[in-house]
């Protein structure tokens, strides 16, 4: 028994003699094999610091893109069963650009987010107005449209450039519209005496402004584009009246990938690409 | 001779004084504006159509002075019903660890305008569901601590909330926790949550969910028809389960008297399901419609202009007065806190900014018998 003591403690003191990162490197090495075999390719991800979504999307070849298909012109499912819209085209710009395939997954508005929670999708493109109340939860890319309210009026018929001129002029909405709120807003909190022209239709709007019912209107931007393409004698007037900025969410941990879409969208409207979707799906030029 | 001989003393006193003072005046401003709002007085809902509803939004609602008056509004509409959002996960963060004060504010307020609470309850909480999973996923082995808190809920609001939703749409993918819709393991949640809610509270009206109106087949990973859905949790034994049916009922782009057909989704398919309860022997049980309505988003595929929402809606109110088994029909949605700036604005009654919108306005000139300001047939 003596001997095998002095034996013992003679390896045990030559170990300890040795350098810390030898003497633990089978510890260190085991605890890694083991953690690669339990936690699989997140794992993996995590120890080398890649973004996990970004990381599926590559080894699968395929982004999934969640959008509800029932929000023209920015996507709908047409007559022959196919997604058509701006998101539609940016979607797939986007997964031409990382050299990706593009699936699209319908999704009821409601459930979109969940729907990246549970990762039935990989990043959202569906007209999606960004929502300070989820930025723990997700990343937003920058914004790449504004649906906001606008002023429309008729090129040199009207010497109103902003809100303030509106006061004792005759201004068209459509019934229960935003822009007929927004005006009941002005009229209750900032007391503007605005005659308010309600109309039924949003036909009837321009209408308004042709007959000269009304010397303006509100509309949102996206209706106000259309207007624009169909009567070039109306111009936007002044700034926008409120902002609804449409932005791609990812999850929060698709670190890489948001720095994608990031870039993506500031070469497109650089190159001037995104006003040339616009264009073609919303019709008008691109709103200053 | 001067109290303070020090002249440091009485420097140091004053500090300590005015110190004192800053502190009350802090305090003072932190509490005045939670007391400025008082429940106030009993108020009575006047209405000549007492099934007019809407349902609330204000789960989210921080400013106890709007919780008061979205439930003074609802009252001035003439509307007797609200729904409101109850969600668990908010109320029990740890498990049996209860914060009711949020639920209180909003029951407080709505009850003392006169008004009657249905009270949907989901959301589950983190501690309660396995990580990566979403705020609609239970798993069976976690059912009984969502009864519990339902009881914890029943036995709270006794006397004050007698009507309970026991979750939202399981018939849709995303409202199960992304699983697919599983009737049976549905009635068994109903089961357990039924049981709990009586024993806490034996008057409770304990209602099942509302169903999202949807033509899915089986087999569809999104959702399932609801009135598939619903012979099912019939065929699980779930009738026994349950006091009466909630009922989501949209109307899409169809007129309110649009006949029912089992292929489409419209206003008149509460007749249906009415049909399957009246089938499976549920004839004398009462329905709430608790979700409906139409939505007048410029955009939307699924959206009707403004005046024609008025119109639909008034007519659906209309409807359903000559519906003996229908109690309540609760529009979505009175208001949201702020602006979603989605589809979902386009379903509001009043905005973030307490603006009435026209249908606002008309439903309370139907509710009253009063001439319309907008409407016109």
């Amino acid at each position: 028994m003596p001997t095998a003591n002095r034996t013992n403690t003679g390896l045990s003191e030559r170990i300890r003699a040795l350098p810390a990162a030898i003497r633990y490197a089978p510890s260190i090495a085991a605890v890694l094999f083991a953690l690669l075999l339990w936690g699989g390719e997140p794992l993996s991800e995590l120890l080398t610091g890649q973004d996990p979504v970004l990381a599926r999307i590559e080894r699968s070849g395929v982004m999934r893109v969640g959008m509800d298909a029932s929000y023209p012109p920015f996507e709908w499912v047409d007559a022959q069963g196919q997604f058509r819209g701006y998101d539609v085209v940016l979607a797939r710009a986007l997964g031409e650009r990382l050299g990706v395939d593009v699936s699209l997954v319908d999704v009821h508005f409601d459930g979109l987010y969940d729907a990246l929670e549970a990762q039935r999708c990989d990043l959202i493109i569906s007209a999606l107005p960004f929502d300070p109340m989820m930025t723990r939860d997700l990343g937003y890319s920058r914004a790449y449209f504004d649906a906001g309210l606008v002023l429309v009026g008729r090129s040199g018929g009207s010497d109103i450039e902003a809100i303030e001129d509106l006061a004792g002029r005759r201004v068209a909405v459509e019934l229960g519209s935003e822009g007929h709120m927004l005006a009941r807003l002005w009229q209750r909190d900032k007391g503007l005496d605005v005659e308010l022209v309600v109309v039924r239709e949003p036909q009837e709007l321009v209408a308004s402004l042709a007959d000269g019912q009304a010397e303006i209107l509100i509309c949102d931007s996206v209706t106000a584009r259309c207007y624009l393409a169909q009567e070039p004698s109306l111009r936007i007037v002044g700034p926008m009246l409120s902002s609804e900025p449409y932005v791609i969410a990812v999850p929060i941990e698709a670190t890489e990938l948001i720095d994608l879409v990031d870039e993506a969208l500031s070469d497109w409207e650089a190159s001037g690409q995104l006003g040339e979707w616009e264009e073609r799906w919303l019709g008008g030029p691109r709103l200053p | 001779m001067p109290r303070f001989r020090h002249p440091n003393r009485w420097r140091l006193v004053r500090r300590i004084a005015l110190t004192l003072g800053l502190v009350v005046c802090v305090a003072v401003l932190n509490v005045l504006p939670t007391k400025l709002v008082m429940v106030g007085p009993p108020q009575a809902v006047e209405t000549l159509h007492p099934k007019v509803g809407v349902h609330t939004r204000m789960t989210d609602e921080v400013e106890a002075w709007k919780i008061q008056r979205t439930c003074e509004m609802v009252r001035q509409m003439g509307s007797p019903w609200i729904v409101e959002y109850f969600p668990w996960g908010y109320y029990e963060p740890s498990k049996g660890r209860y914060d009711w004060s949020h639920p209180d504010l909003v029951i407080d307020h709505a009850t003392a305008q006169g008004l009657t609470v249905l009270a949907r309850i989901d959301f589950v909480p983190e501690w309660a569901r396995p990580e990566k999973t979403t705020y609609r996923h239970l798993d069976v082995d976690r059912f009984g601590d969502y009864a519990a808190f339902v009881a914890a809920f029943a036995a709270r609001y006794a006397g004050r909330v007698e009507h309970l939703i026991i979750w939202n749409e399981p018939n849709l993918s995303f409202e199960w926790g992304y699983r697919p819709p599983d009737p049976e393991a549905y009635t068994e949640l109903l089961r357990q949550a039924y049981l709990a809610a009586k024993e806490a509270n034996p008057d409770v009206q304990v209602l099942m969910a509302g169903l999202a109106p949807t033509t899915a087949p089986e087999g569809n990973p999104w959702g399932l028809d609801d009135l598939i859905y619903l012979q099912r949790v019939y065929d699980a034994g779930g009738g026994q389960w349950m006091d009466g049916l909630a009922v989501h009922a949209y109307g899409l782009t169809f007129p309110a008297d649009e006949p029912p057909d089992p292929g489409q989704i419209n206003f008149r398919r509460v007749e249906l399901t009415r049909q399957v309860m009246v089938a499976n022997g549920a004839a004398e049980m009462p329905i709430y419609v608790t979700e409906g309505g139409w939505n007048d988003n410029p955009r939307w595929t699924k959206a009707v202009r403004p005046y024609q929402r008025i119109g639909y809606t008034l007519q659906a109110y209309e409807l359903a007065e000559s519906w003996p088994w229908c109690e309540a029909v609760c529009m979505w949605v009175m208001r949201f806190p702020w602006p979603q700036s989605t589809h979902q604005d386009s379903y509001a009654f009043v905005t973030p900014e307490f603006i009435p919108k026209p249908i606002y306005v008309e439903v309370g000139h139907y509710a009253h018998g009063e001439p319309y300001e907008y409407w016109t047939e």
